[in-house]
């Protein structure tokens, strides 16, 4: 399985390792990653593509819990948390 | 006022009574600082022991413990502690000294990335780097920490950051009390989800409540049991959730590995599974395609990572348990539900239940474990709190004590930390001084944190220990005997230390027995003693947990002591 997601993530110390580190551990290996500090002060945006055996879902529902993650949209539209970032920006 | 005196009054602020560290010189800006603290400060004999400590405090109490250290091998040691508190959802907060800003990447003297080694066994955690972030960062750790579903929050303050003078030195005690708030978790139950439920019930024959801690953790004990009692559905526990159902009658008992029979039937058998604040753990479901292999399931949760994490959900209510199962109580009650359908079921239960119920009489002189561990629990009040280890003995706990509420259990359950028993008894004798607390241990558990025998002696916490001493590494030897053909590796600990000279010399009163006939009277003895005391129980060293599905099984394949 391959999906890839966006995210709003709050520049906290050691918010990208925490974010890495999760998708690691829960199985899914990165194929692109992309991060870019956003217009609005103090956020990333970050893009993933990943692939693992398991379901996405197991993963957004891990990373939704951290707290730096304010939005996570999936490629499919799909808002998992947050305000849906790709329409309001 | 600096940052250090900025941390210890906000803790004072916020309610936090007790603390449990061990000192050195990066925190010692914070240590200066607890000098002229209300709050008491509890010297434990090794960071591991702190930080399993405010584990005890906050599993018994339902209240947000504190553990402190110094950076690098202080802060290390500390990371047992938080992975158990990890594991089983118990807030904890843990400060962490660390070497000056500057310093910090230079390799300096006990500098340890502390923050980059915690990120997997915390909920949450910080790297102060400047002062005047103190007040948000303390207020936003704690509210974490016990909000939702629970866990562990570090806070790393540089040494600089601790001396530096704060602009804002006014302490504005957050609005949470650092309990459980029912209105934490914004998502509410949808009146969908419950008409689910409902819809399920209505047509379901077998139903099964699968009860895990999630529901002690959010204080919904009395829902449950009244969920329960109206419907009079059967339930099993996990080891974390013994407890929550109280004396319910059709309470099968505890569920998996080590479960009882009647439970693990009960389960096989079921149509309708409703999890309760459970996580679907391995120990609990043996070989997962075979576990409830006929059921439907609902799953409650306030977590919503571990709805169809392992097994898929019908329908998942995602909430706080407490406002989820008042839900359900109020829908079911309206309903005037009929379980008729279900009686014949309920019944088997039970049959099932008083058929597989446990046997105390054994031949010979020795001293029977399980019968022991029954014995202290008919003995014992019905609010001693129990703490364990990790092996054999704390099985039999799980097995032989009846628990009133999940809160008087305290077992290290996700993590299985050996060593956690006797600082988690401290912690829970602090949170509660008037109580009875007694730590369940086992030989090599005993001696993980042994050290903290001077933490007893020292505050005078009259924690009671009772040493089943059986010479080995026992849940070991055990797998070691069925699985690996009696080919024994390092389990054997016959060379042990006299333990009651032992304990003597800490300071705590001790005994020893050795025969059946001494199992009463010595177990009275120790719950006579108002100071620490140790109970030395010899055991016999081939005595195993019975019954057991060998990991991989599934729970219908038991394996059962075969008599000699
Ligand atoms: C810190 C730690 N190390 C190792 C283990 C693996 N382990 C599980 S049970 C056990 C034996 C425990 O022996 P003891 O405390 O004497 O209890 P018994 O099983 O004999 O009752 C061991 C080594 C563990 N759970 N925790």
């Amino acid at each position: 399985m391959k999906a890839s997601l966006t995210m709003l993530v709050r520049q906290q110390l050691g918010c990208l390792e925490r974010i890495l580190r999760v998708v690691r551990h829960r199985g899914f290996t990165i194929n692109d990653l992309s991060v870019t500090p956003d217009a609005l002060a103090n956020h990333y945006v970050m893009t993933l593509s990943v692939e693992s055996s398991r379901g996405i879902n197991l993963l957004t529902n891990q990373l939704v819990k951290l707290f730096e993650v304010e939005e996570l949209t999936l490629d499919s539209g799909q808002k998992v948390k947050g305000v849906n970032y790709a329409k309001s920006a | 006022m600096n940052g250090s005196q900025y941390l210890v009054n906000a803790l004072e602020a916020n309610g936090i009574k007790t603390l449990f560290g061990y000192p050195g010189g990066a925190i010692m800006p914070v240590y200066d600082a607890l000098v002229d603290s209300e709050i008491e400060h509890i010297l434990c004999r090794h960071e591991q022991g702190a930080a399993l400590a405010a584990d005890g405090y906050a599993r018994s109490s339902g209240k947000l413990g504190v553990c402190i250290a110094t950076s690098g091998p202080g802060a290390t040691n500390l990371i047992t502690g938080l992975a158990n508190a990890y594991l089983d959802s118990i807030p904890v907060l843990a400060i962490t000294g660390q070497v000056a800003s500057g310093l910090i990447g230079t390799d300096a003297f006990q500098e340890v990335d502390i923050l980059g080694m915690t990120f997997a066994v915390v909920k949450q955690s910080y790297l102060v780097e400047d002062v005047n972030d103190l007040p948000a960062i303390i207020n936003e750790a704690m509210s974490i920490a016990v909000e939702g579903r629970p866990g562990p929050v570090l806070i790393d303050i540089p040494k600089d950051i601790q001396l530096n003078r704060i602009q804002t030195p006014v302490v504005q005690p957050s609005n949470v009390s650092h309990q459980q708030s029912i209105h934490s978790t914004a998502s509410q139950v949808s009146e969908l989800e419950v008409k689910t439920v409902l819809e399920l019930l209505a047509k379901a024959h077998r139903p099964l409540a699968y009860v895990g801690g999630g529901v002690g953790i959010a204080e919904a004990e009395s829902e449950l049991r009244s969920f329960l009692q109206s419907s009079q559905i059967p339930a099993v526990s996990t080891l974390k959730g013994l407890g929550a159902t109280g004396n319910y009658h059709l309470n099968l008992g505890m569920l998996g590995m080590h479960g009882l029979k009647a439970a693990n039937f009960a389960v096989q058998e079921c149509d309708l599974l409703i999890n309760f604040g459970a996580r679907f753990d391995d120990r609990a479901t043996g070989k997962l395609n075979q576990f409830a292999p006929n059921a439907q399931v609902i799953h409650f949760d306030t977590d919503v990572a571990e709805v169809n994490k392992l097994k898929a959900a019908y329908v998942g209510v995602i909430g706080h348990l407490k406002s989820s199962l008042e839900r359900l109580n109020q829908s079911f009650h309206q309903m005037q539900f009929d379980n008729a359908r279900w009686i014949a079921w309920s019944n088997w239960c039970y049959e099932q239940k008083e058929a597989h119920a446990w046997q105390y009489e054994k031949p010979g002189d020795v001293i029977y474990a399980p019968r022991l561990i029954n014995t202290l629990s008919n003995m014992s009040c019905s609010n001693a709190f129990i703490s364990c280890d990790v092996g054999q003995h704390q099985m039999w706990v799980a097995q032989h004590c009846q628990f009133e509420q999940q809160r008087f259990h305290l077992s290290s359950g996700g993590a299985g930390t050996m060593g956690y028993g006797l600082p988690a008894a401290i912690g829970a004798q602090l949170a509660h001084p008037n109580a009875v607390v007694i730590n369940v241990c086992g030989d090599g558990s005993f001696a993980m944190n042994i050290q903290e025998l001077m933490t007893l002696k020292r505050y005078s916490l009259p924690v009671k220990i009772l040493l089943l001493d059986n010479s080995s590494l026992g849940m070991v030897r055990q797998w070691q005997h069925l699985f690996f053909k009696d080919r024994y590796s390092e389990i054997d600990l016959s060379d042990n230390p006299d333990f009651v000279r032992v304990a003597e010399a800490f300071g705590l009163v001790a005994k020893r027995i050795n025969k059946k006939a001494d199992e009463k009277e010595g177990l009275r003895w120790l719950l006579q003693q108002d100071s620490p005391a140790l109970l030395h129980v010899v055991i016999d060293s081939c005595e195993n947990v019975w019954p057991l599905v060998p990991p991989g099984a599934s729970n219908c394949d038991m394996l059962e002591e075969k008599l000699k």
